[in-house]
This record gives C-alpha cells, structure tokens and sequence, in this order.
C-alpha cells in the first residue's frame, strides 16, 4: 500500500478482510527498518509483539468478531508512556535502570483496545524538557522534511515518525507545547485535548499542573479517530475528568458556517517570524476569518507557565538531581536545578494568575468560538542552533520556541495543530483554539480548512 | 539572600545560598551555570509578581480549564 495512506484506510482494508494487519504492519516495520536510521524517531522497535498482535487481529476477523475501529493501524508512542514489559525512558539514561513497566498506559491500552498495533517507542527530549529532540543520549530525532534540522519537541520522535510516513499514527505529550510545536515543524496534525480530558494514568510526568496527553496523525479523521479512541474517564488519573464520551468524528463534515471565528493579534504576531505569521494570515483570509482578537495579558501567562513548569519539574527531579547530576542531559541539568531552587512565592503567584487568566481567556470566547494563531515562531531551526532572529531580536531558541503555544496550555485549551500549505520547502503550523471541553470545534474547523486544502499535512520529498 | 529586584539580583550568590537548603551540593562552575538559568527564571517571574490579583483570584484546590 501507499505509504502515506491514512489510518482509517488501513482499518477499512483490514476489517473487509482485504489486507491482513501482519501484512500492514510488516510493511511499516520495513519502512522503520530503512528510514529510522535517518531521522532517528524510534528508540526501540516491538517487532516481535507487533506481529503476534497483528496475527491476533487477523485472527479476530477470521472469526468473525469486530476487530475495532483501528483494526491493523501500526502506532508508536513517545518513550515515556507505559508499555507491558517496556522500561519507560522518558528520554533519560537514569530511567533506563528501571524495571519494565507492568502494564500498558491507559492510553496505549485504548488504541490496542481500538484494534491499533503497537509497533515501537519514540525519541523525546530528556522528560519532555525541551522544544528540539535534541537528546544527549538517544541522538537528535531529525526534521523528515531537512535532515540537518530538528523535529520540534518534546515529542520530536512523535512527529517525525508521523511526517516520514513510519507509521500513520502516534502518541506523545504536551505540557507546553511538545505536541504542538512538532506538529508544526514536520507538517503534521496534533492534538492537544483540554486539560483533564485524557488519562495520563501510566505517562511518566513532568509538570503534573500542565501535562496533556495526545494524538498525531497525517489527516484531521485519523486524529479525531485516534483521540475519540482514547476518550473516557480513568480512576488511574486523579485530574482525569470525569466526563462522558464527547466523540469528534461526527464533526468532520459539518463546515465552518455559523462559527465565530477570529485570529490571536498582538502578542501571537510580535512573537512570530514574518512567514509564521503570514502564513497563518494568508489561511485566515482565505475562511474569511475578518476578525482580529487581541488577548490581554498574554506575556505574563507564559511567564507563570515558565515558573510553574521549572518549580515543578525541578521539584520531581530533586533527589537525581542529588545523587546523579550528571547522569541527566546537560541541555536541561541546570534548568532543572534552577527549577528546584525556585522561591515559592514565584510559584504560587503564578497559579494564581492562572485562574485569572483562565476568567480572561472565558471573557474573549463570549464574542468568539475558535480563534487561529499561529503554532511555532519559525520554521524548523538546524540541529545544534543555539539562537533565533525574531521579528528583529535575537532570542535563545531552545527555552523560546514555546512562545505561542506555552499561554495557551498554561489554562488547558484545547488546541489542534494543523499544518498549513505553503510554498516553502518547510513546513508551518496553525493553532486552532476552542473554550475548554470544545475539542469538537477544533476538529471541525480543522476538517473545514483540510476539505477547502488550506491545511495538509505536508508531503515528504524523498 | 540577595534582594530580588532586577538592579541588584545576583543570581550566581542567589543558587549558592539557596542550594543547601534543599540538600544540593554544588561547586562554583554549577552554581554559575544554574544561576543563568535561575537568572531567565528571575526576569520572568519580576511580570508576573508586580501583576496586581485580586484576594479572591486564589488557588483553587483543583484547576479547572
């Protein structure tokens, strides 16, 4: 089959009986086999279980019985969701002297429940700290669009195994934009749901306040069907919301007539190179997106998502980081001690400003239902940069390239990230932000600018 | 501690001082790296301390979005 055929297509050819999922997903294990050694997505390769799993959903269709809407669609998560009889790294040589895991993350349980087949475990920056995948100890996962540039991150392996076609649908997390800012910078689709709507129950943690689990696929349906897979409520999780099942596939086709629709202003345009920022203008224009909405206060969240991620990161981290410093990558060994030092009262003021910004963030959606901004400030930068030019000023780029997204989980909005078409050779995001718990806006407004080819998931040149 | 305003913090003393008391040992060449971090993590919370909330904007026992 084409390698760029999309999940849902594969469970349809595998449910009619038409292609056995052994077939698919021997298929995806050459791809990874040929092209892992180039972009370095995988740090581990399940072949063996992904065959026996495969041959047990053939075995379900031969029988008769409904092998689930994933049926056969080879999937890989980012390295710090549980998987059975898996060490969990969570992209660190510390964890690599764990036990392996005795059952599968809630999520990962889904999507096997789903019929989906587990075919590997994902690079990432060292626990999830870092917008680029450029892992000290694992090696630099690599932009599949230009090798000699990063893949975003955390969830860089995530990305990139979507975007160069290994597999059609993967798993990572999102604390500050690790879902997103790879989306934009592979071309691929993301999917941050709100805070609270997905179990983290089984994902290693990294900032308990801000963490979000979810999906990226290559099309807005396969995104929605793998997020709908993993929906539900989940004891495991405390902060997991009991909520029922709100599916977003039904909301594919609906369009984007009658939705109030308005582009993030002011801080989201200072803070985007001129081509993010066009580009995102370009595709509002073209919705006939007429309204621009300006946010207040925007800077100072992303300054109280700064401290609140370093307060609670350093803190989980504090005993390594007593008795194994350097063990822990150097890229973030001293923003993790800095972290733990920080004074409490930063802390607690920036929780503080969370509850404001969030009554501020419910003031703007009275006028709108969906807001466009742009995801990443730039196009993927090279491997090993230390700074980015932005809008005239020269910034550190690693701590930075969360500028756009780090506001908006700051209070848990739901968020797709859509690749926009554009004539560059790389490729650019667009975020698609909806109230809280209105993940089917997102979807639906992403589904509107894919049918109306505003947004693809941009093809590799191989 | 070193007072902490933008003028006079110093972040270097600021990590020495304070690493102790969550029972970090670090040498000097650390305590400099950590301070440049903790310097970024500084200059950012100066916005976000001036920022006026009112008594009742308080942490609420669970965040909700």
């Amino acid at each position: 089959m084409n390698r760029f055929v999309s999940a849902l297509d594969i469970a349809a050819v595998v449910r009619s009986g038409d292609v056995t999922a052994k077939t698919i997903v021997s298929d995806a294990l050459s791809r990874i086999a040929a092209d892992n050694k180039r972009i370095n997505a995988f740090t581990r390769v399940t072949e063996a279980d992904a065959l026996r799993d495969a041959a047990a959903v053939d075995a379900a269709i031969a029988a008769g019985r409904d092998a689930g809407p994933l049926a056969g669609v080879p999937f890989a998560v980012k390295n710090l969701f549980d998987v059975q009889g898996e060490v969990t790294l969570a992209g660190s040589r510390i964890n690599a002297a764990n036990a392996a895991a005795i059952a599968d993350a809630t999520a990962v349980r889904r999507l096997r429940e789903a019929g989906a087949v587990l075919v590997g475990l994902l690079n990432m920056d060292e626990y999830a700290y870092g917008f680029t995948t450029e892992n000290s100890h694992y090696g630099a996962t690599r932009n599949p669009h230009d090798l000699s540039r990063i893949a975003g991150g955390s969830s860089g392996g995530s990305a990139a195994a979507v975007a160069g076609a290994l597999v059609p649908l993967t798993l990572g997390t999102d604390t500050n934009g690790s879902i997103r800012v790879p989306s934009a910078l592979c071309g691929v689709f993301g999917l941050k749901p709100t805070y609270g709507r997905l179990s983290r129950a089984g994902v290693f943690p990294f900032v308990g306040s801000l963490d979000h689990v979810g999906p990226f696929a290559r099309s807005t349906a396969d995104l929605a069907a793998a997020y709908d897979a993993i929906q539900g409520a989940d004891a495991r999780d405390p902060m997991c919301a009991s909520r029922a099942m709100e599916p977003t596939t039904p909301q594919l086709g609906l369009g984007i007539e009658g939705l109030r629709i308005g582009l993030l202003g002011g801080y989201f345009e200072r803070n985007a190179d001129e081509n993010a920022w066009n580009a995102v203008v370009t595709v509002a224009r073209a919705a006939g997106v007429a309204r621009e909405v300006q946010w207040p206060e925007v800077e100072r969240a992303r300054a109280a998502a700064f401290i609140i991620t370093a307060a609670e990161g350093g803190q989980l981290h504090l005993p390594n980081l007593r008795a194994q410093r350097d063990a822990f990558d150097p890229l973030i060994r001293d923003r993790l001690t800095a972290g733990a030092l920080t004074p409490g009262a930063w802390y607690v003021q920036a929780q503080r400003l969370r509850r404001w910004f969030r009554d501020r963030a419910r003031e703007v959606f009275r006028d709108v239902d969906v807001l466009l901004a742009p995801t990443a400030p730039c196009a993927a930068t090279s491997i090993g940069q230390e700074t980015m030019t932005l809008r005239g000023r020269e910034i550190p780029l690693r701590p930075n390239m969360g500028l756009l997204t780090q506001p908006l989980s700051f209070i848990g909005l739901p968020i797709v990230a859509a690749p926009l078409v554009v004539d560059s050779a790389l490729p650019l995001g667009l975020q698609i932000i909806a109230p809280a718990w209105r993940e089917d806006l997102c979807v639906r407004v992403s589904a509107a600018l894919q049918a109306r080819g505003l947004v693809c998931a941009k093809p590799v040149q191989s | 501690m070193p007072a902490t305003t933008m003028e006079t913090f110093d972040p270097e003393g600021f990590v020495e001082a304070a690493a102790p008391t969550v029972g970090l040992t670090l040498i000097l060449a650390e305590c400099a790296a950590v301070g440049e971090q903790m310097a970024r993590i500084h200059a950012l919370s100066q916005c976000v301390m001036d920022f006026p909330l009112a008594a009742e904007d308080d942490i609420a026992p669970r965040f909700e979005p």
